[in-house]
């Protein structure tokens, strides 16, 4: 390359020129001065030009030999010189006979090179007048030839003379002009060849500029090897390299977190990819000279640069950013994990929440059961509460009414002895009044005689073993009168024993009036159903009447006292709460069911003996 | 009937001795008292009087408390008691002591009354 430029180099060119020339003179020179000093010393006609060549000679050597450490102007001019001196001594000595002459056209051509312009072009003006001079020196034969030489009247003419500067003016001029234009020429080549230099060189050091300007580190890797070609400053600061020379010997891996051979074929085969299919981006995990590890994202890009494949690998260092993310991501996970623990106290929470949700409600429901429980005992309590009161002040009441009752029954009786004795007259019209007296004192009796019923007093009656079967079939019988000829008993008694301990006055009473209810209900014809049967160790007894039944709202109403549906003193409205009365009494239930229009049924449980 | 057959009636009520008298004097020979004291008093004026009818309630002495002590002195006496209630303990234990033949329930019924001492004294 520095030769190359040297070539292109008109300095260099000129002193090469200038350098040859001398050589060559010098040889041409010192051959011609020995051939010329052999022919003098056999004709022995010495004259003092052989001095001046001598000189010459001698001066043309020493520079010669000296040529390289000298300037080009020197050398030039005493070119120059000895050409003018050997040239018009020459034509001093032998006039037009003179050889050499020609040589004087060499002047220009020297001149031009290392002289400008109009000063070679007076310089070659001179010598040619000074030729006109001395051919006029020899046309007025002032100047002799030297001896042997013959002179013809035709050398001695001025006009042979103007006609040879003529010729050798005409050479020289088209020399100068076609050197000068040659020259002028190539210096322009030249200058535009520099100034394309300088545009390319500007342009490079623009490249190189930016190239370094970025703060992106940017690796040149070799398509082919991978090895690295060149990086920018950037990449020197990134890295923490010394120099581009430095980065140029390291290998990817060792610029890598994991400096291994693997790493690097990692990286070749992705070089190799960005070759092949074009830009590559990915995130590497780089390491700066000093170990310390950072993130970048690289960017594979094949290209060509000088006619050669070249990769460009720009590296950003994107550890901020990759931290920013990591952190992100930690927060992320932390957030999620958090979300996480969160949601699960919370399902716990929940499920505890739903847990007791389902205690508390099972505790309502228990609570409610008992509050039904308490409300029923509680009904139990009032009624059996009011039922004592009840039967204490009825009992009360009873035993009071009855001594007036005795007043009226008493006087009443005593009132018919004596109407009968005394004034059988009036009996006619008398008795009905008595009757209906009687009557009135009659079902006063029947009420304090029920009431007395619930008096505590007559607890006292014996417990006994009684079998149902036979207390059923005495009520039955007691009831003949009003069944017989219109009733149909249908008895199906359980076959097993039916003992029961009781009251035996009581149970007569429980079921007679159950019975008698029946019997009451039924108007006309009708069949009563007496089913009994043992579970579990309760006997359980169904009376069933085919008689009117007992509407919804007085079934429930049907144990009060003194409720009754019956025609006045048919019935006090007590059989049956005294029958309920009893059976609970001896630890047993009655149970009404009825259907208006198609009978009742009164089943009894009562719990069998032993 | 050559002799009516004296009974004496105790009741604390006098319209009820009253009546007792009106209803069954044809029948009996009545003699009334209106306390357990008066009747013990009676008594022991006629020791023959062969049967005594007493309420059972009476303010101080009630009917059983009176006829127990006529009883310990007249022990052939027949002695009948009334209640307005049913029966009851203290009259079940009288029974079954002896001390007193029936109770008749409240209001009387005379006839009822009648009937039992013409049986006793058959």
């Amino acid at each position: 390359m520095q030769n190359k430029a040297e070539q292109y180099n008109i300095e260099y060119v000129k002193e090469e020129v200038i350098n040859t020339s001398l050589v060559v003179a010098s040889l041409v020179g010192g051959l011609a001065y020995f051939v010329t000093l052999f022919s003098r010393l056999q004709s022995g006609s010495f004259n003092f030009s052989m001095g001046f060549e001598t000189f010459a000679l001698l001066s043309l050597l020493i520079v010669t030999i000296r040529r390289k450490s000298m300037g080009n102007t020197p050398k030039a001019a005493l070119m120059v010189s000895l050409i003018l001196f050997l040239s018009l001594s020459d034509v001093f000595f032998y006039g037009i006979l003179s050889t050499a002459r020609v040589y004087l056209i060499l002047v220009p051509l020297y001149a031009i090179i290392y002289f400008p312009f109009v000063r070679s072009l007076i310089l070659f003006l001179v010598s040619i007048c000074v030729f006109i001079i001395i051919g006029y020196f020899h046309h007025l034969e002032i100047l002799q030839l030297p001896k042997g030489y013959e002179t013809i009247s035709h050398s001695l003419k001025i006009s042979t003379w103007i006609i040879n500067a003529i010729h050798i003016l005409s050479v020289g001029l088209i020399i100068l002009y076609v050197t000068r234009k040659v020259f002028k020429a190539f210096s322009g080549l030249i200058l535009d060849l520099e100034l394309q230099n300088t545009r390319i060189s500007e342009s490079e050091r623009n490249y190189r500029e930016i190239f370094n300007s970025t703060t992106e580190a940017i690796f040149i890797h070799d398509a082919n090897s991978g090895y690295v070609y060149d990086v920018n400053d950037a990449m020197l600061r990134i890295y923490g390299v010394g120099s581009k020379e430095d980065a140029c010997k390291l290998s990817i891996a060792d610029l890598s977190a994991e400096n291994n051979s693997d790493t690097q074929r990692k990286a070749q085969s992705l070089i190799r990819e960005a070759v092949k299919e074009g830009t590559q981006v990915f995130e590497w995990s780089s390491a700066r000279k000093n170990g310390e590890l950072f993130y970048s994202e690289i960017s594979l890009k094949s290209t060509e640069i000088g006619g050669e494949g070249r990769v460009l690998a720009v590296v950003r260092d994107i550890t901020e950013r990759k931290q920013t993310a990591l952190e992100l991501e930690k927060y992320r996970n932390s957030l999620e994990m958090l979300v996480k623990e969160r949601t699960e106290e919370l399902e716990t929470t929940n499920e505890e929440l739903q847990a007791t949700n389902e205690e508390i409600y099972n505790h309502k429901e228990e609570l409610q059961t008992a509050l039904t429980k308490l409300q029923s005992t509680q009904q139990q309590l009032v009624q059996s509460e009011k039922m004592a009161t009840l039967g204490v002040l009825a009992a009360g009441v009873a035993h009071e009414i009855n001594n007036p009752l005795n007043f009226i029954h008493g006087g009443v009786t005593a009132l018919e002895k004596y109407i009968k004795d005394s004034a059988a007259e009036h009996l006619k019209e008398l008795s009905p009044l008595v009757e209906i007296i009687n009557t009135g004192v009659s079902r006063a009796v029947g009420i304090v005689e029920g009431l007395s019923h619930y008096s505590r007093s007559d607890e006292l009656q014996k417990v006994i073993d009684c079998n149902i079967h036979k207390i059923i079939d005495n009520c039955l019988l007691m009831l003949d009168n009003k069944i017989k000829k219109r009733i149909v008993v249908d008895r199906k008694y359980s076959i097993k024993l039916t003992l029961v301990s009781c009251k035996e006055g009581k149970m007569h009473q429980a079921f007679l009036n159950i019975l008698t209810n029946a019997v009451q209900a039924i108007e006309g014809e009708g069949t009563i159903t007496i089913t009994t049967s043992q579970k579990n160790r309760t006997l359980i007894v169904a009376v069933t009447d085919s008689g009117c039944g007992i509407s919804k709202q007085n079934i429930s109403k049907i144990t009060d006292p003194f409720f009754t549906t019956k025609d006045p003193g048919k019935g006090t409205g007590l059989g049956l709460s005294i029958t309920q009365n009893i059976i609970e009494e001896h630890n047993g239930k009655i149970i009404f069911d009825s259907e208006p229009g198609v009978g009742t049924t009164v089943t009894v449980r009562l719990p069998l003996n032993g | 009937m050559s002799k009516k057959t004296s009974v004496l009636y105790v009741d604390d009520e006098p319209i009820n001795l009253k009546l007792f008298e009106l209803n069954l004097v044809n029948i009996f020979n009545i003699t009334t008292a209106s306390s357990g004291f008066e009747g013990l008093e009676i008594l022991k004026k006629n020791p023959d009087i062969p049967v005594v009818v007493s309420d059972m309630r009476m303010p101080k002495m009630n009917g059983l408390e009176f006829i127990a002590k006529a009883k310990k002195e007249f022990p052939n006496t027949v002695f009948y008691i009334l209640t307005g209630y049913d029966i009851n303990e203290q009259i079940a234990d009288a029974l079954n002591d002896r001390l007193i033949n029936k109770y008749f329930r409240k209001p009387l019924n005379y006839k009822e009354i009648e009937t039992a001492i013409i049986e006793l004294m058959l």
